[in-house]
């Protein structure tokens, strides 16, 4: 039987630094694939040691912004709505985009929205290039102050 | 054409459900009151069979909606917002709404929401 310590260093998660920190999900823009990017949010939580009420936290908030968004898909876009997560080493960013029609914008004044922002109070909202994204984040817990 | 299992094994294939299923069942409380227990998530893909399931109570003559929320691992706005139309609905009709258990996740999120109260069974569903 092949001995941990005789594995090829290339596999040996432990010596080796990630090659970047940003994961990033794209699925289809459909409520039925908004569990995708929350399982996706769950395993970035986990890798960035957040503890249990934050990745529940982040949950919510990731579903919330994907609430947000899907009405506003430009169904002549991509249809895509993606998740792209980056693990800092004081914080998980989680930033949920989509190509969305001509002027459409976050309705802050959604439940949603209020949700968001109360998991968050420093959730932004941005447009470039015809994709409007929020970001949401929470501190990683051994440094949070 | 046969669903694909494990090559050459003749073992059917699993159905491995990525994510909890969703699923309202009607059953009776130990007083024998009506009670719909709601599993899995509600969510923006899910709040609308909720809807429907408690609609279909309503219209068949119950005299009030008692949801069990135990097993609902997840609740975004889209269920806090069915839950409030649920409300409004079967107020409407007379009938009162009480969630009679509700998971910790649930809990998280009607106060985040802040309409916890709403649904407690002290809550005045006039």
């Amino acid at each position: 039987m092949t001995q941990a310590a005789d594995s090829p260093s290339h596999i040996r998660a432990d010596q080796q630094d990630w090659p970047s920190s940003e994961i990033r999900v794209s699925v289809p823009a459909h409520p039925d694939l908004v569990t995708a990017i929350r399982a996706m949010t769950r395993s970035a939580a986990a890798l960035s040691d957040l503890d249990a009420d934050d990745v529940e936290d982040l949950q919510i908030a990731v579903a919330e912004a994907a609430a947000l968004l899907l009405p506003l898909v430009d169904p002549a876009g991509d249809r895509n709505l993606s998740a792209t997560f980056r693990i800092e080493p004081a914080r998980l960013g989680v930033t949920v985009s989509a190509l969305c029609t001509p002027g459409a914008a976050v309705d802050r004044g959604a439940l949603a929205w209020l949700m968001l922002t109360a998991l968050d109070d420093q959730a932004t909202v941005d447009e470039d290039a015809g994709a409007l994204s929020i970001t949401i984040g929470r501190a990683r817990g051994h440094l949070r102050g | 054409m046969a669903a694909p299992g494990r090559a050459g094994t003749g073992v059917p294939p699993r159905r491995i459900a990525a994510v909890p299923p969703f699923a309202v069942t009607r059953s009776q409380d130990p007083a024998g009151q009506d009670v719909l227990v709601v599993a899995g998530d509600v969510d923006l893909a899910t709040s609308h069979q909720l809807l429907a399931a408690v609609d279909q109570t309503v219209q068949s003559g119950a005299d009030a909606v008692r949801l069990d929320l135990d097993a609902v691992r997840f609740l975004d706005s889209t269920g806090v917002g069915a839950l409030l139309k649920i409300r409004r609905t079967a107020v409407a009709a007379g009938l009162s709404v009480e969630v009679v258990r509700r998971s910790r996740a649930v809990a998280r999120v009607l106060a985040l929401a802040g309409v916890d109260d709403l649904f407690s069974p002290q809550a005045d569903s006039a």
